[in-house]
């Protein structure tokens, strides 16, 4: 009998011939069941796009929540009157100004967390430029405010410690402001406003900030000097007392130590000893910002849940349709063992018919995913935020899903006995 | 004297069907050469598919050996056998099995996969292989645009595509007509003619079996005519 030279290939190359071929084989079992692939696979393009979606919109808002707390101000601590019982009369948060100028000075004194504070009123008033007249927040603050905000002005200057310190009729306007009582183009600084009949020269403009994350116009105000607002505007009618304190504390990481810094420090300026219940509340945006975060927390594990199902019964329809393959293919296995195809190859075979059914459903939802994303983002107009470890994840995840479900089918097309095999019809 | 292809001593394969036993084989010696071409006959139910499956490395039996050129199979793990299967043996089936929708070069390839061929040999392979069974214009259709001689002509090429030192027949014209069967048994007598192939053909019917140089007879289990078997005792007699 005549041999011919057949050349022969090493172990990794076989290695990777057969894995061509399997891949190959995979490809071409699914295309020929095109409606039924198309069919199993959705379940997992449904998860896959779900998670997708679903992380991109979360993380969209925590993205916006972040967004608005550092345009609210850098490392921002506030100190608000707390409840008080003066002589029997109960009052809430904010209900009576315990908080004064000195708990500002005590705080710059003695809190080494805190690089800059302030402190604020506020009044709604009738603001008149010639002819023009707004109803606007008319807060009394002092210049370090511009820090602690971190608000800088787009045009002229914020007021400054002299101008503070003499009771200067100065003003420093919101947008919201300056677009409802001036001609647009024209440059409010210099010119005159009067609120409550007193004049101020404008001295500046603020940037703009848009809304806060309750939903207010923050660009709608005028600040004024502190102690012009009390004297001119307020007509307190004891002075030094505030509505707010603001500090900045020195890092992110020093917002907890300065929280418990001013608390003492107020503390000790109150006279409040151990025991006694604090007549201010000290908050941080965390504090504030800690209920939607809980909130979407809640929201987001139950997306996530969801998403588990659907991979779930994406991965089970995977295997239900594998075992409907292995069936149909029962004689073709005989024959391909029969011809020498290994256990293994057998089991491989199946595998990365799972693989390939999966990943492409995991493709396909990958793309599903952007798509409703990109969706949310411009009918709901949600703010999101497409996360590529959110889609490498989902992946590999809807990968291994395949691979986990069709490990069952694949195992069972390998044990087939041959001779069974090739005789059943 | 050099080592026979096959030598089977004292086979025996019992099957377990619900609470009885089913003896298929009942001690099965026989020898055969290379380069013979046998027939192996008797009705249903005789063993002769039993002992096709054994020779075949598809089963193991119950007792007794077999030793494939020299190798004894009952020792060997599936894997080896595979390989055995995959390189040293060609079967041909009753009913071709052969993968619909699936080009005939492409069945021809189909045991390359899962051996050492590079895959840029393959398909030329598969060509002389088909074009050894004359075939070569039909390497592009797939089964259900293939005559039934034609398929099993193309069956044919894949057991011969790896150069096996054993075919294994089992009732290749049991699904074809008589003029057919006759083509595809004179192709099986040239192969063996002139390329010396060892074929082992397993027929009820005594018109195929004629045209095997040798012929052995089951009868439950057991082998009840060889018909070398005077030949083969004074040659291979201690």
């Amino acid at each position: 009998m005549t041999q011919p030279a057949v050349r022969e290939l090493g172990n990794a190359a076989q290695a990777a011939k057969l894995v061509r071929m399997t891949a190959r084989v995979a490809a071409r079992a699914i295309w020929r069941n095109r409606m039924r692939s198309g069919l199993t696979m959705l379940g997992m393009i449904i998860g896959v796009a779900a998670v997708i979606a679903m992380v991109s919109v979360g993380q969209g808002a925590d993205r916006f929540v972040q967004e608005q707390m550092e345009s609210f101000g850098t490392n921002i601590v506030m100190v608000i009157p707390g409840a008080v019982t003066s002589g029997g009369a109960r009052s809430g948060s904010g209900g009576a100004s315990t908080l004064t100028v000195s708990d500002t000075e005590a705080i710059r004194r003695g809190v080494s967390d805190v690089v800059a504070v302030t402190h604020s009123r506020r009044q709604i008033s009738q603001v008149i430029y010639g002819n023009m007249n707004w109803s606007t927040v008319i807060q009394g603050v002092t210049p370090e405010f511009e820090l602690v905000r971190n608000w800088p002005v787009a045009s002229g200057s914020f007021f400054t410690d002299r101008q503070e310190k003499t009771a200067a009729k100065v003003a420093v306007l919101g947008q919201t402001v300056v677009r409802n009582l001036y001609a647009p183009g024209q440059d409010p600084v210099d010119t005159t406003i009067r609120i409550k009949n007193v004049p101020f020269t404008v001295v500046g403009v603020l940037a703009a900030k848009g809304q806060s994350s309750w939903g207010q116009d923050q660009d709608d105000c005028v600040m004024v000097p502190f102690s012009t607002a009390e004297r001119r505007v307020m007509g307190a009618a004891i002075l030094g007392s505030v509505e707010m304190i603001f500090a900045s504390a020195r890092t992110t990481a020093a917002i907890p130590a300065a929280v418990e810094e001013i608390t003492s420090a107020v503390r000790q300026q109150h006279h409040i000893t151990h025991g006694e219940e604090d007549d201010f509340t000290v908050r941080t945006l965390e504090d504030m910002a800690g209920a939607s975060a809980a909130a979407s927390k809640v929201m987001g594990n139950l997306l996530l849940v969801i998403a588990s199902i659907s991979l779930l019964v994406g991965g089970i329809g995977i295997m239900n349709i594998l075992l409907v393959s292995v069936t149909e293919r029962t004689r073709e296995i005989g024959l391909r063992m029969a011809i020498g195809a290994k256990a293994r190859h057998i089991l491989l075979q199946f595998l990365s018919e799972a693989a390939v059914l999966s990943l492409t459903g995991g493709l396909i939802g990958v793309a599903l995913g952007i798509l409703v994303t990109w969706l949310i983002g411009r009918l709901a107009e949600w703010p999101t935020a497409l996360s590529p470890a959110s889609i490498a994840i989902a992946f590999l995840v809807s990968g291994s899903v395949g691979v986990f479900f069709g490990f069952y089918p694949a195992r069972k097309a390998a044990h087939l006995d041959p001779i069974e095999a090739l005789r059943w019809e | 004297m050099t080592e026979p292809l096959i030598a089977v001593t004292d086979l025996t394969r019992r099957y377990a069907v619900g609470e009885a036993t089913v003896d298929a084989l009942r001690g099965a010696t026989l020898t055969i050469d290379r380069g013979e071409f046998v027939a192996i006959t008797g009705a249903s139910g005789s063993g002769k598919s039993t002992l096709m499956n054994i020779l075949g490395c598809l089963d193991r039996p119950t007792s007794g050996g077999y030793r494939l050129s020299g190798v004894e199979i009952a020792a060997l793990d599936g894997d080896t056998r595979a390989e055995i299967r995959n390189r040293r043996i060609g079967f041909v089936f009753q009913n071709f099995n052969l993968l619909s929708r699936t080009t005939a070069i492409e069945n021809v390839e189909l045991p390359l996969f899962y051996g050492p061929t590079p895959l840029a040999e393959q398909r030329t392979r598969a060509a002389d292989a088909l074009a050894r069974v004359g075939l070569t214009h039909r390497a592009r259709h797939v089964p259900s645009q293939l005559s039934g001689g034609e398929q099993q002509r193309v069956a044919l090429a894949r057991a011969l595509v790896n150069e096996p030192e054993l075919l294994l027949a089992d009732e290749p014209t049991g699904n074809l007509d008589s003029r057919t069967s006759a083509d595809i048994v004179a192709m099986l007598r040239d192969l063996n003619r002139t390329s010396g192939l060892t074929i082992v053909l397993v027929t009820h019917d005594p018109e195929i079996a004629a045209a095997a140089d040798r012929v052995i007879s089951f009868r439950d289990g057991s082998i009840v005519a060889d018909s070398a078997a005077p030949a083969r005792a004074r040659g291979s007699a201690p």
